[in-house]
């Protein structure tokens, strides 16, 4: 593989609250590679987005990076990304790793154009030529399938929330970043908006070759666009390997139970189960493998032993000292799944 | 546990009416804010009630007329030679009971018409929206003045009254606007879906949510009252027993008297502005503290 | 044929504004029997929670008619109102909006206890919360009944709200998107439980979601309604509806959403719609609504004339002059040469 774009090593992130401290994110470990779609998969609490916000420095007050580094890797140079001036980071924001947030009703300015707030950015940046940066934004709201004339000189309120989804994206490789990490980018759009969303991302993907990080608690998001995919749990990354395997032969009993628990338009739903109980406390964790109290294969030696995250196959890492098992139960459920496949020929 | 466990009766005991004004105060009298706001109120409220009764009635003295503040009068000593600080002590209970009645009586009109406007909506809705904006465009100390010209206004409960009329409707507005939020709430949609009835909707599951801030409301109804009432006395408009006088009534005595301008006598102006500046002081910092304590958002630490 | 448990004949919902009046339900007609699962699917828009809401009798429609039992709803009064407000429950979507949060789980459960007298007194009233929460799976149910909502965590407090609905001992019960702000790990488990409630108590139930996946899994073997902008477009048995969807929306719905697979998902065909423009409620399309963006459109005969809901080869119901059995524009649609997907 070629060298990552961005490494980030034991990344620890904690939040003072008036019950004691969040460990919200516990030392995370992963590569991005050039070109890749990187989806950081987990549920409400896990800290996929508190991650993403470390990523940008965008973290709230109340939010403190105690340990570990981000480094940027471009054009030969490395850079801490922890480490830079304020100045520094906002070029950094937007020119070289993009952030498009969740919620895109909130994201833009109601009171201004969606002209204003491209002019704005792009000037923000160092961009002078105000003709130059309109036809670019308007080539990417081609792009992104919206009509360039239209929306470049509309307000917020006159477009939908698949619109203004769509402009956010466009607004956020406007500048050609090498990353774009992008917060839940399809929660809280329809069916088909969200189809078109899908498609817009894969284009601009592909065209433009960034790097893409994307945060979400959708399974079939990253079945649709990951190349690889992180499970995270109670702050901590649990699994990390390529599309096919977290998918085909996971590694981790919670990528199972999520595997397990996703209903979808093919197969039978005796196949489906939960995940028994509920996410930990993230003050008062439980000893050991932060999984075991909800873990069909938890034993002693889970409840006393935190498993390190490792890698057990090539390009495939987990943390669980029974790793092997969820792949094992997944390939049975797969062939079943194929027969029933090949005989409604779907 | 045993599968057949039957309920033993006395597992289960509500909290006692102590723990729960406890658990109410405790937020508040944490911080200091609160602590002060809520001791001095108390405090305030205490002597204005107790003073009359435990310190007798200062007689005229005519050995210490105009005097400045002394071991007997440490605030000094009024036209007819009384205490000065005696008379702040003792004027505080008029001014006290009628502003508490009053607050009461426009905090329950004001949260019993704005809820019932809000939640029944349709012609009620109309009659007291058309009601309270009549009133809201009335000034109301001009229309006091007039109408003190006309009626006698030495009974506190008319005089009440009179101040709760006139002020209800800022309060009904804006309890009214919370309800109409309120309303919306998918609990309340459920509650009306169980059949619980508008009276426990109301009581029960929209008030309840509003606690703090009928409370906080009921504290600026007193203390406006207390302006709306100082003014009137000020104004000489309300009938005031010379011998018993009231913090207003000090006030506007002394004012009579020239107090302003001599060193000896400045404490008989200062001393009955000072209880009621205090005084308001006191009950603004604990509504402040209330609406810290119960509006999670306010909360700092993240 | 039993009488429907519940009704819809051809309501219309208006709605009017200060200056502007828009209808948001034409002419929708459903029918759930007692003891079965209708789940009410589409996208935001078309109407599925106004639906909801005047099935639940928290709304009134502008025309049409709402029969519970066979009897009109308009005419209920006094105890047999009382008798039909009982009977149908709601289970709404946000489980941080749905419990009262000034109140325990203990106080929110009794309220409707003892207000209508099934239970005598405090006493009865705990035991009685303590086997609801049981029955929602909500264990152990000692500790949880003094709990606030604040303490409880989302999908406890959702079973809470089901447990709440269950106090009245009702008939049936609407749940709007009731799994839809719920992690998706315990979702599975929610609707499982739903489901053995159904069976023991003889619940019927009517599902409004957005999500087709969830509705298949709900509604395995009970009915889904497809609505599209104020509209039933499809209706019949899940399966069929999901695996053999008839109508094109109906058809770009199931090819849009993305699947928990790689292979399946990335080698799905796509639908590729006309027009990406959602049409507004106040500026609807002429004849059939979805004919702007609709990949079948026959010229000349879909802007024209609406279609009706009429039965398709098979066996569901579609509004959709192409797949009808029966159409007049017969000649015109297959001159078109359009076909239809299976």
């Amino acid at each position: 593989m070629a060298n990552p774009v961005l490494s980030v090593s034991n990344l620890s992130i904690e939040y003072n609250s008036l019950r004691g401290k969040v460990q919200a994110v516990r030392d995370v470990t992963f590569d991005l590679y050039p070109g890749e779609t990187l989806a950081v998969i987990g549920e409400s609490g896990c800290g996929k987005t508190t991650l993403a916000l470390g990523l940008v420095r965008l973290l709230p007050k109340a939010a403190n990076i105690v340990r570990g580094s981000i480094m940027f890797h471009h054009n030969g140079q490395s850079t801490e990304v922890l480490d830079l001036t304020a100045k520094q980071l906002r070029a950094y924001r937007w020119g070289d790793c993009a952030m498009v947030f969740q919620s895109a009703l909130n994201a833009l300015n109601p009171v201004l154009k969606i002209s204003s707030m491209v002019q704005d950015t792009a000037r923000a940046h160092g961009e002078r030529d105000t003709k130059k940066i309109e036809q670019h934004a308007k080539e990417l709201f081609e792009a992104v399938r919206l009509d360039p004339e239209r929306v470049y000189n509309s307000y917020p309120h006159e477009l939908s929330g698949g619109m203004r989804q769509r402009v956010l994206i466009a607004l956020g490789v406007l500048l050609h970043p090498q990353i774009v990490i992008m917060d839940e980018p399809t929660t809280a759009l329809d069916v088909l908006t969200q189809r078109t969303v899908i498609e817009v991302l894969k284009r601009l993907r592909d065209s433009m070759g960034f790097s893409m990080l994307f945060i979400s608690h959708d399974l079939s998001m990253a079945a649709e666009l990951a190349t690889r995919i992180m499970t995270m749990y109670a702050g901590e990354a649990v699994e990390l390997g390529t599309v096919a395997d977290t998918f085909y032969r996971p590694t981790h009993p919670y990528t199972l139970g999520l595997l397990r628990a996703a209903p979808a338009l093919h197969g039978s739903p005796e196949n489906l189960s939960s995940i028994p109980g509920s996410p930990p406390n993230l003050i008062h964790l439980p000893s050991g493998c932060k999984f075991h109290p909800r873990c069909p294969y938890a034993t002693e030696i889970c409840s006393t032993d935190d498993p390190p995250f490792e890698q057990h196959l090539p390009d495939h890492w987990s943390a669980c000292h029974y790793w092997e098992q969820p792949g094992e139960a997944r390939t049975a459920y797969r062939e079943e799944l194929a027969t029933l496949l090949r005989e409604s020929q779907l | 546990m045993t599968a057949q466990s039957t309920l033993p009766t006395a597992t289960f005991r509500q909290p006692g009416p102590f723990a729960t004004v406890w658990a109410a105060l405790r937020p508040i009298v944490r911080k200091p804010m609160g602590f002060v706001g809520l001791v001095g109120t108390i405090a305030f409220i205490l002597v204005a009630f107790l003073g009359p009764v435990i310190i007798p009635q200062p007689v005229t003295n005519t050995n210490m007329m105009r005097q400045g503040p002394s071991i007997e009068a440490p605030l000094g000593t009024t036209n007819d030679g009384k205490s000065i600080l005696i008379l702040v002590l003792r004027g505080g209970r008029d001014i006290l009971s009628i502003a508490l009645l009053t607050g009461g009586m426009t905090t329950f009109v004001g949260v019993a018409l704005g809820s019932l406007a809000a939640y029944l909506g349709g012609w009620f809705d109309r009659i007291v929206n058309t009601a309270a904006n009549f009133l809201l465009g009335i000034p109301t100390l001009v229309l006091l003045t007039v109408l003190a010209t006309v009626i006698r206004l030495d009974n506190p409960l008319p005089l009440s009254f009179l101040l709760a009329s006139l002020n209800w409707p800022s309060l009904m507005r804006t309890v009214r606007s919370q309800v109409l939020s309120l309303r919306e709430r998918d609990y309340i949609e459920a509650a009306v879906a169980l059949d619980l009835g508008t009276r426990h909707i109301i009581i029960n599951e929209i008030l309840p949510n509003m606690a703090s801030y009928i409370i906080i409301n009921l504290i600026f109804s007193i203390t406006n009252a207390i302006y709306s009432l100082n003014f009137l006395i000020f104004l000489g408009l309300v009938p005031v027993d010379v011998k018993n006088p009231n913090w207003g009534w000090i006030i506007s005595t002394a004012n009579t008297n020239q107090a302003i301008y001599s060193d000896n006598t400045r404490w008989w102006v200062l001393a009955p502005v000072l209880a009621i500046a205090f005084l308001q002081w006191f009950l603004i910092t604990l509504a402040r503290s209330i609406e810290d304590a119960f509006n999670p958002r306010l909360r700092s630490g993240g | 044929m039993t009488v429907p448990l519940m009704e819809l004949q051809s309501v219309n919902r208006i709605f009017k504004g200060r200056n502007s009046t828009v209808q948001v339900l034409f002419d929708v007609s459903m029918q759930v029997a007692p003891r079965e699962t209708l789940c009410i699917v589409g996208e935001s828009g078309c109407g599925k929670t106004t639906t909801g809401k005047i099935l639940a009798g928290l709304s009134k429609p502008s025309s049409g008619k709402v029969l519970f039992d066979g009897k009109d709803v308009s005419g209920f009064s006094g105890a047999s109102y009382a008798d039909f407000r009982r009977a149908v429950q709601i289970i709404h979507q946000d489980p941080y909006a749905s419990l009262n949060p000034v109140h325990t789980v203990y106080r929110t459960l009794s309220f409707p206890l003892l207000r209508h007298g099934l239970v005598k007194n405090q006493m009865e009233a705990r035991a009685r919360v303590l086997e609801l929460l049981t029955l929602v799976d909500l264990t152990p149910a000692a500790d949880l009944i003094d709990k606030f909502p604040h303490q409880l965590s989302g999908g406890q407090r959702q079973r809470v709200s089901i447990a709440r609905a269950l106090t009245v001992n009702p008939k049936v019960i609407i749940a709007d998107e009731a799994v839809s702000m719920v992690d998706v790990s315990i979702r599975i488990s929610l609707l499982n439980t739903l489901t053995e409630l159904q069976k023991r108590l003889g619940l019927t139930f009517i599902f409004i979601t957005h999500d087709l996946a969830v509705a298949r899994y709900f509604a395995w073997e009970g009915r889904i309604a497809v609505m599209y902008l104020g509209r039933v477009i499809e209706e019949g048995p899940a399966k069929l509806i999901t695996d053999a969807p008839q109508h094109p929306y109906t058809q770009a719905l199931v090819s849009a959403l993305p699947e928990p697979d790689p292979e399946i998902t990335r080698r799905k065909p796509r639908v590729q719609l006309r027009s990406e423009d959602i049409p507004s409620l106040t500026r609807l399309p002429s004849g059939c609504p979805f004919h702007p963006r609709c990949p079948i459109y026959v010229p000349g005969v879909c802007e024209h004339e609406r279609p009706e809901l009429a039965a398709t080869q098979v066996g569901t119901l579609a509004a959709c002059h192409v797949t009808a059995q029966t159409s007049h524009h017969a000649e015109a649609i297959a001159a078109r040469g359009a076909s239809v997907a299976t």
